[in-house]
């Protein structure tokens, strides 16, 4: 990311671990004000899909990184849209299973 | 009274073909600079003599190497309108050189023959084993310009050699055209059933393989450049693609005898991909209060488009629906914002591209306008 700096690179991803651990520990409470009955296989669905989305963000701007910027649009348009379908799709589902 | 006049479905239909009409004669005469001057201008400058043999065929001979070279000029039937090619054979009459020179294809598809080297593979191709042969396959996504290119460098040498051209005597009806069929009629016969759960199994079926088949397999959907080209007075291949003219006449018909638009509700693969989006987000169908005006904007947008695609006698002007997008990731980036944009707003509302975008929803508009102002009249 901060190729030629010695402070923002290990800041940089100091800042993204506290982001991802506040996620994944607050996750649990959104869940409950949210009201949502959550049971293991919906985790699992949610993380997959996380995971998956985080994936396809960091492919994609790698690619336009590695000046590939063509095919760094290409690969977010698809799949970024793709997992934002997918994500209304399981919102819906995790609403509407009890 | 003037309101009323507005009003009258017939002034309407009538004043909507009278524009329509102007436009298409307008294009038509636009300046058409013959081929004849268009090869001269092309070599004007250069130390080649250029003796003209006929409409299609023009010898070349180099002044300096007195290399003698045949430059052939012929037309193929593309998905939007005519393409014409140029292309020199030399003394071996082996092809030297393909240049596509007027064409009104879909840029992005169009593109993709350039991106496949498909005019590379036809460098070097002996002409005679080429069109009788045809040993080069066509670019996916692209079938119908690259077909046009070949049929294009097949009359244009039998016409400049004075061969007779081989034509087809039957119209060719395979799977496609045969799927056409039984999605419309199927599309119809499914809002006919009575029980309510049938009729809407049946719907989803008939809507599935259209997405698939209609959609991934063979990306035909009815837009609004074949009717630009069609009014220009290109009529495509009727041997070639009948499938274009069954998906549109019985659509037409269907609309017309049964006032049902079959093909929007059950068989456009890009509506079905709308359906299928809404039930993921749970979308409701709206209505808002300026329902009525963007209808009209809709209207006028598409009216607008087509007749400047006529005027310009250009018919990939008007394609500005993003089924190639979706379909066959084929576009520029305006469609491609377009289709992400339709797709998110998808998940939220019913059909907002049928409902405020589709030109093909003007287009069938205006036939059931036409349909209900002849009934009421007479």
């Amino acid at each position: 990311m901060f190729d030629n700096s010695t402070i923002f690179e290990p800041l940089f991803w100091i800042v993204m671990g506290v982001i991802y651990t506040i996620v994944a520990i607050s996750a649990r409470y959104w869940a409950k004000d949210l009201a949502l009955q959550m049971n293991w296989w919906k985790w699992t669905l949610v993380i997959i899909w996380f995971v998956l989305l985080n994936i396809t963000i960091a492919a994609g701007t790698t690619l336009i990184g590695e000046n590939e910027q063509r095919a760094g649009l290409y690969f977010l348009g698809v799949f970024g849209t793709l997992f934002i379908v997918l994500g209304v799709g399981l919102w819906q589902l995790i609403k509407r299973e009890k | 009274m003037i309101a009323k006049i507005f009003n009258n479905n017939l002034f309407r239909v009538v004043s909507i073909v009278v524009l329509i009409v102007l436009a298409a004669t307008a294009g038509k005469h636009r300046v058409n600079i013959s081929q004849h001057q268009m090869i001269s201008d092309l070599f004007a400058d250069t130390s080649a003599n250029i003796e003209f043999v006929n409409d299609n065929k023009w010898i070349i001979t180099n002044l300096h190497s007195g290399n003698v070279t045949k430059l052939y000029i012929g037309n193929g039937n593309g998905y939007n309108g005519q393409v014409s090619v140029v292309f020199i054979v030399d003394s071996f009459n082996i092809i030297n050189s393909v240049v596509p020179i007027s064409q009104n294809e879909t840029y992005s598809f169009f593109q993709k023959l350039e991106k496949g080297h498909f005019y590379d593979k036809i460098v070097g191709q002996e002409i005679m084993s080429l069109i009788n042969f045809s040993p080069i396959d066509a670019i996916s996504g692209a079938t119908i310009s690259s077909e046009a290119i070949l049929q294009a460098i097949h009359y244009g040498y039998a016409q400049g050699e004075g061969l007779s051209i081989e034509q087809k005597s039957y119209p060719v009806f395979g799977l496609l055209e045969l799927l056409i069929i039984i999605l419309l009629f199927g599309g119809y016969l499914a809002g006919k059933i009575k029980n309510p759960t049938y009729s809407v199994y049946m719907r989803w079926i008939i809507m599935l393989i259209a997405f698939i088949v209609l959609g991934f397999v063979y990306n035909q959907h009815i837009t609004l450049s074949r009717f630009s080209a069609l009014l220009s007075g290109y009529f495509p291949d009727f041997y070639n693609e009948l499938y274009f003219y069954l998906l549109t006449v019985i659509s037409f018909l269907m609309l017309i005898i049964t006032n049902k638009n079959v093909y929007c509700n059950s068989v456009c693969p890009f509506g079905v991909a709308q359906e299928l989006l809404s039930k993921t987000g749970n979308a409701k169908p709206v209505r808002p209060k300026y329902h009525k005006a963007l209808k009209w904007v809709q209207s006028f947008f598409v009216l607008g488009i087509l007749l400047i695609s006529l005027v310009f006698n250009n018919p990939s002007i008007a394609q500005y629906e993003v089924f190639g997008a979706f379909f066959q990731l084929t576009a520029n980036t305006f469609l491609f914002g377009l289709l992400f944009v339709t797709i998110i707003i998808s998940l939220f509302i019913k059909k907002p591209w049928c409902n405020y975008l589709c030109p093909i929803d003007r287009v069938f508009g205006f036939v059931k306008l036409t349909r209900n102002a002849i009934i009421k009249k007479s």
